[in-house]
């Protein structure tokens, strides 16, 4: 580590390493050249030490002791997680660990920042579906301070409501930025899927994050943050008695017995396969999970699992990787999990892969899974993939907290105390017979659930060949196949009344505006109509202008166009109707242009109008509206949903409003609109779902 | 939160405040030997897991490029991962990771390093293929075009096609400078990079990749016997090279010729930029510990003074950084920060030059310099609990100190700085006549030209 803060230059390795062929070059053919020295005897691993203390209270305390550096690194975990997160309210425990240094009884949200860094060390919370972590790392003689702190934010957080606000706008837009990712929503109805009812299943939704309150913070630390279900882990420059004295000190009026285990519903094998089609319009790529449930991570078979995993999926070197990527050339990469719980764990391949060959990526997943079953395992790829994972693990153990994590990570899963320490051992006594015993008890190609995020109009029938297949659309709701096709609108829409008109709007990146953008409406003739044309220019960051127009009485397009520069990136949008028909291109970065072609539907809308179809819409709690329209990033027709979820009070520049809040889905980017509540229903803030971005109405006119 | 406030937050906690209990940092033990061919090897036993990294310097860098060859040293540098006698291009990419290990190499001005990090086992690969690359490199006309295009990739990718970088990388580094050797970027220029031939790389490699210009400096679980061994094993026959002229002497710091100025236009940028540098003499001056704390205390953490000032008092900045490039020849004391929509440039600089001069005049609080030393320690000290980033640290102090040993010593020299030495250094070179101020505006695409991305001249 120097403290040089040179520019570094590293190798392309990527560029490099794609030039490498699908078989190490150093196992083919014999060449006159001398071969790399063979490997010296493997080092036995000598696993750390570790010390095992209960406090007084009952937590519990695991101490890896090592003076080599005088730093410490504090974990408490408190053994309750997401899973229990009360039902419909997916997210109180991740909101209750983020909130925990926001703010205690005696110190301020800035107090306890100021105070870590003062000592130039770091805190920081998290939760995972088993529990909750709170870690501090600090050089040894700041070790108090650290307690200090993590016995307060632990014991005495307040979750004051402003910050709760703040985190839940957070994770909301966070949310709503990965529900327009189709690797996240084949995530989420995986999980559904292998779990079904049973917690691990449920992701936080947007629904159950708006649903939460301080109380749910508050009853959720109250029930779960007892000693009594608390572990501490301790690395470092610590002696063992002193520790213990130190935490029985800073911990010890707390008190109290873990809470009852709550009884959670036990999920369900299926017992066939299903296919699981997650309907995405536009998509260019399926996206691909097979799985089901394994068992709990104290089966003896974990290990011959673990092996199973690095020759089906692990890296570069597993077959999928070799086959579906460099043989096929379908993808990328393609990979296998096998996931440890302390509840049962899930197998998953999975890929992401050219919508033209679904089917051919899923047969070769599936041919691999049966080559696996069939114990057709060669000697050689049993040794690659044991190899890699003893030689591999001691890079895992190597500082004091590494070790620490790794024992304490076993704990929580229930496994014994010698676990991670005769690991590798067990990976090296591992034989073919074991892997394929273990496959053929554990894996079951023909039980699976196929999870498939893409455009159902593209690769459906691609995709049904494989099993009984449910179609559900983006929100994971049934959904019929003649929704697939878009309809003309029912609603007819009326612009007559929109008036020329100039808004100015502040583009304001985390809370200061950075930019403006400029938005002018006109009446005019255009092609012989009363049209409505609108202008809007960005300036400040980059360059933006998109222009419109509609002929006003029927909302009929008449062309749309966007012309971006942002950094290095440009955006050309170029639509417009001509006989009945939307024509033009579509330029985005990294991609090659898209000529677009499609026939009108009644009501259908370009990129940019769906700001004009609100305005005049008939908006009221509850109502949604279903609009055709054409999405401006993949030039594909799909429904846009407008649906008023919420009414407030909004303060931007151009002053107080009575709004509408709205949710759009099914366009380009999931985003979220506030409109005033009087008609015309003009946009008074726009947020874009997961970007630290808002624009907001400075002035209009 | 104001400073006063915390001041008493920290007394009522009690918490320990300065250094009274500070702890001595248990010592990096090192052994070292030097082949009669001038091989130097440095070797750190870590017997506390069976890893070992293995990292390779060579003392060349950017600053040993002669004139027309900009960008050759880290071109060189991917050269090292192509054929060799017993190697195929690539190979070692993948035999590492096969083994379990990791790699990298890296190049800058000053040096150009090779690393794995594998498990202990594995040493003797590690040290093969080091040989291999240092004595059986095979150039030709083909790989040496690919590679050619891969960096020349590289540099579209990570210069041209990436905001401020053209502007930060190549014309602030060599517009602040005056020494000869740094006058030209690392990265290089396209014309010199297509300028370079296959016999430009094999003298290059007959130069400085020799045995008497590298060290390997080794840590982890392996012992001092075992490493000599191998090294005697692979290197020991390998020739020594011809001794190196060394670099001219450091032009003085700080420059006294007055203030130098540019605007560059970035295509690529979104928001303007102001970059202000000032000329630091090279790392091993006794003046850098307190430069370093100086920059700490400029803008490290929320509470850090300009953070506080511009960003969240003023709110004239998004973004706000300051940092010491310090290295063998000499550095910068660099200032960037990003506006807010509305505030010019100008006045960015003028808070900035507002802050600096207050520091110059009322010097800084004693609980600052604690926070700014708390930090740099805990940094330094996090920073050496693997076995890489021991061996970086005791290549750092060889090259820059010159003298491994000083791993064991230089900390307590950032400790004994104080704030009257904070105060001085400021005022010796955050002057105006040693000042370099470079406004980066987006290039308007009204003008549509396909000019340079810069307007600056002698950049490359």
């Amino acid at each position: 580590m120097t403290r040089t803060r040179i520019a570094i230059r590293t190798a392309t390795l990527a560029a490099l390493g794609l030039a490498a062929g699908s078989a190490p070059a150093w196992t083919q053919e014999a060449r006159q050249k001398e071969a790399p020295p063979a490997p010296a005897p493997m080092r036995p691993v000598e696993f750390p030490e570790f010390h095992e203390r209960t406090l007084e209270n009952g937590a519990k305390v695991i101490i890896v002791e090592n003076h080599e550096q005088p730093v410490v690194s504090l974990e408490l975990r408190i053994a309750s997680g997401a899973k229990y997160d009360p039902v419909g309210k997916a997210g109180v425990a991740s909101l209750t660990a983020s909130l925990l240094d926001k703010g205690t009884a005696t110190r301020t949200a800035d107090q306890i920042a100021e105070t870590i860094d003062f000592v130039g060390g770091s805190l920081s919370a998290s939760a995972s579906d088993d529990a909750i972590s709170v870690g501090a790392s600090v050089l040894t003689e700041f070790l108090d301070t650290a307690l200090v702190l993590v016995s307060d934010v632990v014991r005495n957080p307040t979750f004051p409501e402003d910050e709760l606000e703040t985190e839940r706008r957070r994770t909301l837009s966070a949310l709503q930025a990965n529900l327009g990712q189709p690797q996240y929503l084949a995530e989420r109805q995986f999980l559904r899927e292998v779990y079904g009812e049973h917690p691990y299943g449920a992701m936080p939704s947007p629904e159950s994050v708006r649903a939460i309150t301080r109380d749910d913070l508050v009853g959720f630390h109250r029930t779960h943050f007892k000693p009594g279900n608390a572990l501490f882990v301790v690395a470092g420059d610590v002696r063992p008695d002193d520790i213990v004295r130190r935490l029985e000190r800073h911990f010890g009026g707390w008190t109290g017995a873990a809470p009852a285990k709550a009884s959670l519903p036990a999920p369900q094998p299926r017992s066939a396969r299903e296919i699981v089609f997650v309907h995405k319009p536009g998509a260019v790529q399926a996206v691909i999970r097979i799985g089901h449930l394994l068992p709990p991570a104290t089966h003896p078979d974990w290990i011959a699992l673990d092996v199973a995993q690095q020759i089906l999926g692990g890296g570069t070197t597993g077959w999928f990787f070799q086959v579906l990527r460099q043989e096929k050339g379908y993808t990328y990469g393609a990979y296998a999990d096998f996931a440890q719980r302390l509840e049962p764990g899930y197998f998953q391949a999975w890929a992401e892969v050219r919508n033209e060959v679904a089917d051919s990526a899923l047969a070769e997943f599936f041919r691999l899974i049966a080559k696996l079953r069939d114990g057709d395992v060669p000697a050689a790829d049993l040794e690659t993939a044991k190899d890699f994972m003893t030689g591999s693990f001691p890079l895992r153990i190597e500082t004091p907290q590494q070790v620490a994590r790794q024992i304490a990570g076993a704990r929580q899963l229930g496994l014994p105390n010698d676990y991670v320490a005769t690991y590798r051992d067990k990976v090296a006594a591992i034989t073919a017979a074991d892997v394929r015993r273990a496959a053929q008890a554990h894996i079951h190609p023909d039980r699976a659930v196929v999870v498939v995020v893409g455009d159902a109009t593209q690769i459906l029938d691609k995709v049904e060949k494989f099993g009984p297949t449910r179609l559900l659309d983006a929100d994971g709701n049934a959904l019929a196949r003649s929704d697939l096709e878009v309809k003309a609108s029912e609603v007819a829409l009326d612009g007559s009344s929109i008036q020329p008109a100039t808004r100015v709007y502040d583009v304001v990146f985390q809370g200061n505006p950075v930019a403006s953008a400029t938005t002018t409406v006109t009446r005019e003739q255009i092609e012989g109509v009363d049209a409505v044309r609108s202008v809007t220019e960005v300036s400040g960051m980059g360059t933006t202008r998109q222009e419109i127009a509609f002929e006003a009485a029927t909302f009929r397009p008449l062309f749309s166009k966007v012309e971006q520069q942002m950094g290095p990136a440009t955006v050309s949008i170029d639509l417009r109707v001509e006989g009945g028909k939307v024509v033009g291109k579509i330029a985005l970065p990294g991609a090659e242009p898209r000529d677009v072609s499609l026939d009108v539907v009644q009501g259908l809308l370009l990129p940019g109008m769906d700001e004009y179809a609100i305005m005049v819409a008939d908006l009221a709690p509850g109502a949604s509206l279903t609009l055709p329209s054409v999405n401006g990033q993949t030039g594909a027709l799909g429904n846009l949903t407008i649906e008023v979820v919420g009414e407030s009070t909004v303060t931007v520049g151009a002053g107080e409003f009575e709004v509408y809040e709205l949710e759009l889905t099914g366009g380009a980017t999931p985003m979220k609109l506030y409109v005033t509540k009087a008609a015309p229903h003009v946009v008074v803030k726009q947020e874009i779902a997961g970007q630290p971005v808002s624009i907001e109405l400075k002035e209009q006119g | 939160m104001t400073f006063r406030s915390i001041v008493a937050a920290g007394l009522a906690l009690g918490l320990a405040a300065g250094n009274a209990g500070a702890q001595t940092v248990a010592p990096i033990e090192f052994s070292e030997f030097t082949l009669p061919n001038g091989l130097r090897v440095i070797v750190h036993e870590d017997h506390s897991t069976p890893v070992v990294a293995v990292n390779v310097w060579y003392d060349v860098g950017s600053a040993h490029e002669e004139p027309g060859r900009s960008g050759f040293a880290h071109l060189f540098e991917h050269m090292l991962f192509q054929e060799t006698e017993n190697l195929e291009a690539g190979e070692i990419m993948r035999m590492i990771p096969a083994a379990g290990g990791s790699f990298n190499g890296t190049t800058n001005s000053d040096r150009t390093n090779y690393f794995e990090i594998l498990p202990a086992n594995r040493l003797n690969l590690s040290l093969w293929t080091h040989r291999e690359r240092m004595a059986k490199l095979q150039v030709n006309a083909e790989n040496f075009a690919r590679e050619r295009e891969v960096v020349k990739e590289e540099r579209r990718r990570s210069y041209e096609n990436a905001p401020y970088r053209e502007a930060i990388g190549v014309t602030l580094d060599t517009l602040i400078n005056d020494w000869k050797p740094y006058d030209h970027p690392t990265i290089g220029s396209m014309a010199d990079l297509d300028a370079a031939t296959a016999d430009d790389v094999r003298r290059f490699y007959e130069r400085y990749y020799v045995p008497n210009n590298a060290t390997i400096v080794i840590a982890g679980d392996v012992t001092v016997a075992e490493v000599r061994k191998l090294v005697e094993q692979y290197f020991g026959d390998i020739p020594r090279g011809p001794e190196l002229a060394p670099l001219p002497r450091p032009t003085p710091t700080p420059r006294t010729d007055g203030e130098r100025r540019v605007t560059v236009e970035d295509k690529l940028a979104t928001l303007p930029l102001l970059a202000m540098g000032f000329n630091i003499p090279p790392h091993d001056h006794a003046d850098t510990y307190a430069l370093q704390l100086l920059s700490s205390i400029f803008s490290e953490g929320e509470s850090s003074r300009l953070h506080r000032r511009l960003v969240k008092e003023e709110r004239a900045a998004l973004q706000v950084v300051s940092f010491l490039n310090s290295r063998l020849g000499p550095g910068s004391f660099l200032f960037y920060a990003l506006p807010n929509q509305g505030v010019e440039l100008a006045r960015l600089e003028a808070l900035i030059a507002e802050e600096i001069e207050k520091l110059k005049n009322e010097g800084v609080t004693e609980r600052e310099l604690q926070k700014a030393k708390n930090q740099f320690r805990s940094g330094q000290i996090m920073g050496r609990q693997t076995v890489f980033s021991k061996t970086q640290s005791l290549h750092h102090y060889r090259r820059f100190h010159g003298d491994p040993a000083e791993i064991n010593r230089d900390l307590d020299r950032y400790m004994a700085v104080t704030t009257d030495d904070i105060r001085a250094v400021a005022r010796k070179y955050l002057t105006e006549a040693n000042r370099t101020v470079m406004t980066v505006v987006p290039q308007q695409r009204a003008s549509d030209t396909d000019a340079a991305s810069t307007s600056a001249s002698g950049a490359e």
